[in-house]
């Protein structure tokens, strides 16, 4: 993911949940980890900013219900 | 590092707790209930104290015969006086704090405290002081079962565990006590920082409300976080705490520091759990104990001494117990095993100061009436379950006979 091909937040965030494998998310919980990713900087799917945000959303995953109780 | 969903679980307040400001109405709710109730603060000793070496019948012929080791020289135990028995006692040498807090007259020893057919199991005489049940020792402790009976609501903080694993007392049906080690810690543990920290927080709060009818599990977990975002700003006020006298560094010094804090910053909570161990004295007790009552007398001087100049004495009130007391005979390695009745204290500046029931006589006589188990253990007089309905009753408010599933009130001290 992180290879500077400037994959799109959906894409991104479809990666790691392909991965993780949490039960089905809820609309509000997809909606708020794509929020986290979009954030108020604009999205540029550079490799710096993947760094940073794939961390971050990998955290969020974890920490869903969605996640914790499969 | 790699997180596995249990590791997630089972370290999941700690590790993912929240830096947003807690909703109002929890907030409402804390300072609702939190404002009309007095703090208790339980304080558990660890492994099983001997009783006859904190508060020591000096006097008695064979307490020096019994213990040709560990006995405590009259010389150097510091007198209090005489219990309605006419027992001569004295507390350790090291416990010169408590000493003052009994000459202060906010200090009750309660004598001989226990029940009948006392186990000498750590495990299960740990489980039945905190269900409060001999006979049936699994389900929701005592504590946890006076948390049930508060309205809902219940605010998350009304209860706090200063250990790593909730008590077994303070467990209950449907209130749910935080354990923190440390205020400084507890805060939202991110991988990032700065402004995309706060995103993720963000999400998580956004994510915590959610609670879907449908999927009771998930609303579960998620009402959980809430919970957890709702303590985090109470929680860190009392990080930054700045008590009145110095503490000692020790993790029981440090515990009850964290609870002064808790009670200046009047975050709501109502019942507190501090503990310190290492009262198991099988061996080289004469060495450890003197140690033992260091790191009692030490942290408890200074919590006594904040709360005071904090102006707070009047609304706390600090139990202490142990799962049992030890045998009256030293052993071989220079240590006492585990034996029966014990010493109970109670702290607080609403406390009828003084010393509460007889001591034993260490006639080691198997008639002898005050020990058991053929002279060899210290016989319980005052069921712990009394002080427990006293304090239920007279502290908190509460229906002691609810909670505790009898009526224990008969005979109990009227130590508050």
């Amino acid at each position: 993911v992180a290879s500077g091909n400037g994959p799109t937040p959906e894409a991104l965030l479809s990666f790691y949940l392909d991965r993780m494998t949490p039960a089905p998310l809820e609309e509000i919980t997809y909606r708020s980890l794509l929020d986290y990713l979009r954030g108020t900087a604009a999205w540029t799917g550079s490799d710096p900013q993947i760094r940073v945000k794939a961390v971050g959303l990998v955290h969020l995953i974890a920490a869903t219900s969605e996640y914790q109780l499969v | 590092m790699t997180v596995s969903r249990r590791h997630f679980v089972r370290g999941g307040v700690a590790a993912f707790t929240f830096g947003f400001a807690a909703p109002r109405f929890l907030c409402d709710i804390a300072l609702a209930q939190g404002a009309a109730f007095r703090n208790l603060v339980v304080l558990y000793l660890g492994g099983g104290n001997d009783s006859l070496s904190m508060l020591v019948p000096y006097r008695d012929p064979h307490y020096q015969s019994r213990r040709p080791t560990l006995a405590v020289p009259a010389g150097q135990v510091l007198q209090i006086g005489r219990d309605s028995g006419g027992n001569e006692l004295g507390l350790h040498p090291r416990l010169t704090g408590l000493r003052s807090i009994f000459n202060e007259g906010r200090l009750a020893l309660i004598q001989r405290t226990g029940y009948e057919n006392s186990s000498r199991s750590h495990f299960q005489g740990t489980d039945i002081w905190s269900t409060a049940n001999p006979l049936i020792t699994q389900g929701p402790g005592w504590l946890g079962r006076y948390l049930d009976t508060i309205p809902a609501p219940v605010d998350p903080l009304v209860g706090w565990s200063t250990t790593a694993e909730l008590p077994h007392s303070l467990q209950s049906q449907r209130v749910a006590v935080p354990s923190i080690l440390n205020p400084a810690t507890y805060a939202f543990l991110s991988p990032n920082g700065g402004a995309d920290a706060e995103l993720e927080r963000a999400a998580a709060v956004r994510m915590s409300f959610h609670l879907p009818a449908q999927r009771p599990h998930l609303a579960f977990v998620n009402a959980s976080a809430q919970a957890a975002f709702a303590t985090l700003d109470r929680v860190a006020a009392v990080g930054t705490y700045g008590p009145s006298v110095t503490y000692p560094t020790t993790g029981f010094g440090l515990a009850l520091r964290s609870i002064a804090g808790a009670l200046y910053r009047q975050i709501g909570t109502r019942i507190y759990w501090v503990q310190t161990g290492g009262f198991d004295t099988h061996a080289a007790q004469g060495g450890t104990y003197p140690n033992l009552m260091g790191t009692l007398n030490d942290g408890l001087i200074a919590f006594y001494q904040d709360l005071k100049s904090n102006g707070l004495l009047n609304d706390t009130l600090i139990l202490e117990f142990s799962e049992f007391g030890r045998r009256i005979n030293e052993n071989g390695s220079g240590g006492t095993d585990h034996g029966a009745g014990s010493v109970m204290m109670a702290i607080g500046g609403q406390v009828r100061g003084g010393i509460y029931g007889t001591a034993p006589s260490l006639v080691p006589d198997p008639a002898n009436p005050t020990l058991e188990n053929n002279g060899s253990d210290v016989r319980y007089e005052t069921d712990f379950r009394s002080v427990y309905a006293r304090i239920i009753d007279k502290w908190l408010g509460s229906d002691s006979a609810a909670i505790l599933g009898g009526d224990f009130r008969t005979g109990s001290p009227d130590f508050i």
